[in-house]
């Protein structure tokens, strides 16, 4: 029950999954192509060129670096949004649950198994499409250009380099709501004493 | 408001710092408004072309070139960091790009002597008279010069060290009768591009197939196959240049863009009907007075479609200024020379249209659905059922 109401209504908890993950798959995609293009220019021997690969690999990395600054940063906004509106789908049923005698902690305990499942969904949809997706897109270049196809991949590290920005950013994205929730409940408290 | 702001920053940093990567391939070539380089058909970019250096002579013989001049293209390894040596004639060099010396001077010039470019020569601390200790990544040739001054272009050219084209030779491991590409200055109105298709069919293979008459612009505007050699002006060709180099096209940039602005649809979604909710007494105190739910949808329309070009309009600039910023910040570079950031109308365009476009469909398909009869009502009912539902 408690996992039931944290979700709410399951159309509104899938659409704000695939929201996130779809920003969380654009970072994703963009790390699995930068991977491809390192190793495709790093071809394990050590010769006078290896500057040059090396020079090459991170004016990649610097332009991923720039792009994804500002995709986290609506990723953070985009989860603030999604808060919002989930604020406004959920403060009901919170608030009948306090006045249905459940403690003030529980609500929050019930918003925090909220956001780590709405982290989580997010950090899977978001890998495993924009992987999925660079992937085929690749694919469907080598068909097209009948040139070899590479293949984008994420290393253990970028998997979770992306946890900690989905989880970091949802959370971060949310802190308004929790601690306006908060004081709600404590003004509800003061008002049914 | 903010959050097409921050869509609008997002998709409009993706565009620019596409758009700017594009150009600064395309323009690592140095190429100018007014001149034509001619480079290898079989390389990829002008840094990995091998020409004879006998082409620049004939070519500076034809009706309307004014100077072609051969450079030689070399990237070379100096205090561990990769840079490119511009091996050309020094005199062409003043003629082409009119060099503002901030120190030391051409006069300056003499046997192991180069000079750099402003940014490079800020970003190694070297002034003039120092001495500069270059390694060849093609050639392993390693030769310590002298640092004979310090000049401003406003091209690539700052990013890049120049010298005598014996020293370009050298470092790019090329023969004395060879060199990367020849640099053309051109008199539009004398010069005829069917004399250079006649003479580049007839110095080489027919790789270009390219015969018979030929506009000026097509070879100063763009860059064509011709015989063995590709002619134009790779600054004023963009998507050529991206095409050979990476084998993508501009389509696929724009479409890279889009994609960021799709991904962010239900974020304008959620916020529309975030506002329609917030909003919803005052929507349903004028609907109940009479005003038609389409009247009220489009009076929205017209409200949030104006905050949009206001919001699309800031988020532009403001992401001109971060990917600027960045850029210079992070010292973010494109085949070793400093990213150029352009104002690109086409990115401004393509992230106005497309949030304006999420947005309608967002308000529309919210608008619709938060309006209907008794809707609201039904939705002040939807989480006591949820709750009532899970007990």
């Amino acid at each position: 029950m408690m996992f039931k109401l944290s979700i709410g209504k399951g159309e509104e908890f899938l659409n704000q999954s695939i929201t996130l993950g779809s920003i969380v798959a654009l970072i994703a995609g963009g790390l699995s192509v930068t991977n491809l293009s390192t190793s495709f220019l790093n071809v394990g021997t050590n010769s006078n060129y290896a500057p040059l690969v090396n020079s090459l690999s991170s004016e990649l990395t610097g332009l991923l670096f720039a792009w994804v600054l500002p995709v986290t940063f609506l990723l953070i906004f985009s989860s603030f949004i999604l808060g919002l509106r989930s604020g406004q789908l959920t403060s009901r049923t919170h608030t009948i649950l306090r006045y249905a005698g459940s403690p003030a902690g529980r609500v929050r305990q019930l918003m925090t198994i909220r956001l780590l499942l709405l982290s989580l969904t997010s950090w899977l949809f978001g890998w495993v499409g924009g992987l999925i997706v660079s992937q085929l897109a690749f694919r469907f270049v080598a068909i097209a250009t009948a040139s070899p196809y590479l293949i984008p991949f994420l290393s253990p590290l970028d998997i979770l380099v992306l946890a900690l920005m989905t989880f970091g950013s949802i959370f971060a994205g949310n802190s308004v709501l929790f601690l306006k929730t908060g004081s709600i409940i404590k003004e509800e408290e003061v008002v049914s004493l | 408001m903010v959050v097409m702001i921050v869509v609008s920053v997002t998709a409009s940093t993706t565009g620019l710092l596409l758009t700017g990567a594009s150009y600064t391939v395309a323009a690592s070539s140095g190429s100018l408004p007014g001149t034509i380089t001619i480079y290898s058909y079989s390389s990829k970019l002008p840094l990995t072309s091998i020409i004879p250096i006998s082409l620049s002579m004939e070519v500076g013989r034809l009706p309307g070139v004014k100077e072609a001049t051969p450079e030689a293209l070399a990237p070379v390894l100096v205090d561990n960091q990769v840079l490119i040596l511009r091996g050309m004639n020094l005199t062409a060099f003043a003629e082409i790009y009119h060099p503002l010396f901030l120190s030391g001077g051409l006069g300056n010039a003499a046997n192991y002597t180069v000079f750099l470019g402003a940014t490079v020569a800020m970003q190694l601390l070297l002034r003039a008279g120092s001495p500069i200790s270059i390694i060849g990544l093609m050639s392993n040739h390693n030769v310590t010069m002298t640092v004979g001054g310090i000049f401003r272009t406003g091209t690539v050219l700052d990013d890049e060290i120049v010298s005598e084209i014996q020293t370009g030779q050298l470092m790019r491991g090329l023969g004395s009768d060879q060199a990367s590409l020849v640099s053309a200055t051109i008199t539009p109105s004398s010069f005829n591009a069917s004399s250079l298709v006649n003479l580049l069919n007839a110095s080489g293979s027919q790789t270009g197939k390219r015969t018979g008459y030929i506009q000026n612009s097509i070879i100063t505007s763009g860059l064509v196959g011709i015989g063995s050699y590709l002619a134009g002006n790779p600054s004023e060709a963009v998507g050529q240049v991206l095409s050979r180099a990476i084998g993508l096209s501009q389509n696929v940039l724009w479409a890279l863009v889009a994609i960021v602005s799709i991904c962010s649809v239900l974020s304008i979604y959620y916020s529309v009907s975030w506002m329609l909710e917030e909003n919803s007494g005052v929507i349903q105190l004028l609907n109940s007075m009479g005003m038609a739910r389409r009247g009220i949808l489009l009076r929205l329309l017209l409200l949030t479609l104006m905050l949009e070009l206001i919001a699309t309009s800031a988020g532009y600039l403001l992401a001109l200024l971060v990917s600027r910023a960045l850029a210079a910040q992070l010292g973010i570079s494109i085949l070793f020379h400093s990213i150029m950031i352009p104002n690109s109308p086409q990115v401004f365009a393509l992230s106005v249209g497309s949030v304006a476009l999420l947005l309608t469909v967002s308000l529309f398909r919210s608008g619709t659905f938060n309006l209907k009869e008794g809707n609201i009502a039904k939705q002040n009912f939807d989480s006591l059922e949820t709750f009532e539902d899970t007990m």
